[in-house]
């Protein structure tokens, strides 16, 4: 059974659907990517996943109903999310940052959570102590994947990671996203416009084009179309 | 020299109660951005709710508490009720609300207990021969215990804020609210906490400087504004920050109505706002309050 199953989903900002009949599914354990060039719906289709706007249709998370979830009430059933722009909460520290996003779960292992957390990204661990906006971009992102990691979720929805970033730093942060799946078995919904890199760790990919979804394929069919090399991967 | 202390004093004895109300106003600014304008007559009608306790016989100290529990749960039901369903980013339509509710309290006040000043018991001895001399100045009771409620009052935020998952949740909030929504924080029942908190703190302020205020609809009205031009000094996110400019200004107002023969009693309140005007000439955020610092 897919963990996170999208079916016929619609949704907007008020005078007209941005996203029409949308279906999308996410196996437990898989890497899924959305692909779609800027004003497609990316954001608009993980803001409607994690209840930030009104959707109509069906979004089930592991069997249980979220179509009708307050936003918040979806995070603390296990849906975590990286928002695009990082969210980065600037006034609390790095640290604080991440057990604010501990706050949902219950139970003890925080410290070994935070310890995780500062091992993979050990710049994080560096600025531990210091307000969060004073973090660059690569590392505000760094803190928005651990903090969403921090309320141990069953699955994680990455809204455009690479945004402002430098090549290099969207490679190491896709190798590590590639990393918390494979070593946690953490299933992983990415929206990215950087569709090279993003096929890379996915196992299959959609296309998102004005608001409508295509049919899933594997992400090597992608990367191999010559259609699509052309129009999302440049070449 | 004993006449500087006395009036440093005499001061003080203000400036605690600007801090305290101040205190009410960041709980509700740091949270959701509004200013809440009936802050100072919240504060009031509670104190005649105290009032209204003692008189159906309960004892001073727990009419006090009672108008503290009362004015939690009011703050809570106007945020519910008046606010939340205005939207979050309606400031003008909210500051109007707020104004609204100034004015109903106000007269529905004055139409329940009149006009007239009403007595209202002390909770510490404060007939003229209860002082501790010092320094050849006279520290009286009330505002001593004024002022060491204000110290636990603060502390008590302070720890809240900063060291318990609650206040971890409302910083989140105060900062970002969308990214508290995404880590699961129900930012509604947060600012309705912040709403709460205030309104318990404006019925403790009110209940505490009654007997020296005596009881009037207009009690609240002066110090509601010298509570703003603290809060707006220390830095409307910091509670430490509106405390302590609050007690500045109530002394720096005495002071320089005592010393600069034009100023006397009539332009004190002019000028506080002129110490308003020049601190926000060179700090815009306040003294205390955090600079917005992002990268991006």
């Amino acid at each position: 059974m897919s963990l996170l199953r999208i079916d016929d989903m619609s949704a907007g900002y008020g005078a007209g659907d941005v996203l029409r009949g949308v279906t999308l599914s996410v196996d437990a354990g898989e890497i899924v990517v959305v692909l779609g060039a800027n004003g497609a719906g990316k954001t608009t289709l993980m803001r409607a996943v994690s209840g930030m706007i009104p959707r109509r249709g069906t979004v089930e998370l592991d069997g249980e109903d979220i179509a009708r979830s307050s936003a918040d009430a979806i995070v603390r059933r296990g849906l975590a999310q990286v928002p695009q722009g990082r969210g980065t909460i600037v006034d609390l520290t790095v640290e604080e940052n991440l057990r604010a996003g501990a706050l949902v779960r219950k139970g003890k292992g925080l410290a070994e959570d935070l310890d995780r957390w500062y091992t993979t990204y050990p710049r994080l661990a560096e600025r531990r102590r210091q307000k969060a906006g004073l973090l660059s971009g690569g590392e505000q992102q760094m803190l928005a994947i651990s903090r969403a990691m921090m309320s141990r979720p069953r699955m994680l929805l990455c809204d455009e990671p690479s945004l402002g970033l430098s090549p290099l730093l969207t490679e190491e942060l896709f190798a590590s996203l590639s990393r918390i799946n494979g070593e946690l078995g953490m299933a992983i919904l990415v929206v990215e416009q950087n569709a090279m890199i993003a096929l890379e760790i996915a196992r299959r990919g959609y296309l998102l084009e004005v608001g409508s979804l295509g049919d899933s394929r594997p992400a090597d069919d992608f990367a191999s179309d010559d259609s699509i090399r052309a129009a999302y991967l440049g070449q | 020299m004993d006449l500087l202390i006395a009036r440093i004093v005499d001061g003080l004895n203000n400036g605690v109660i600007y801090g305290f109300l101040a205190l009410a106003l960041v709980c509700v600014y740091r949270g959701t951005k509004h200013l809440n304008l009936a802050q100072g007559e919240m504060a009031m009608f509670s104190a005649f709710i105290a009032y209204a306790l003692y008189a159906v016989g309960l004892p001073v100290p727990v009419a006090v508490l009672g108008t503290v529990l009362v004015g939690f749960l009011a703050g809570g039901l106007v945020e519910r009720v008046l606010i939340r369903p205005l939207g979050h980013h309606a400031d003008y339509s909210i500051l109007l609300v707020t104004i609204g509710l100034f004015l109903v309290l106000n007269a529905g006040a004055g139409v329940i207990w009149g006009g007239d000043p009403l007595p209202f018991p002390a909770l510490v001895p404060s007939s003229p021969e209860d002082y501790i001399a010092f320094f050849g100045t006279r520290l009286r009771y009330q505002p001593l215990l004024v002022l060491g409620v204000l110290i636990v009052v603060m502390t008590a935020l302070f720890v809240l804020f900063k060291y318990t998952r609650l206040g971890l949740a409302m910083r989140a909030t105060a900062s970002n609210p969308e990214s508290a929504r995404l880590l699961g924080i129900r930012v509604n029942r947060i600012n309705s906490l912040g709403w709460m908190l205030a309104a318990g703190v404006g019925a403790l302020v009110g209940a505490l400087i009654a007997p020296s205020t005596t009881l009037t609809t207009g009690m609240m009205f002066n110090f509601l504004i010298y509570a703003a031009a603290a809060a707006t000094l220390g830095g409307f996110d910091s509670p430490g920050g509106a405390v302590l400019a609050g007690i500045l200004l109530g002394i720096a107002e005495n002071i320089i109505g005592s010393y600069v023969w034009f100023v006397g009693t009539d332009l004190k309140q002019a000028v506080a706002l002129v110490i308003l005007l020049a601190v926000l000439m060179i700090r815009p955020t306040g003294m205390f309050g955090t600079k917005k610092v992002e990268r991006v």
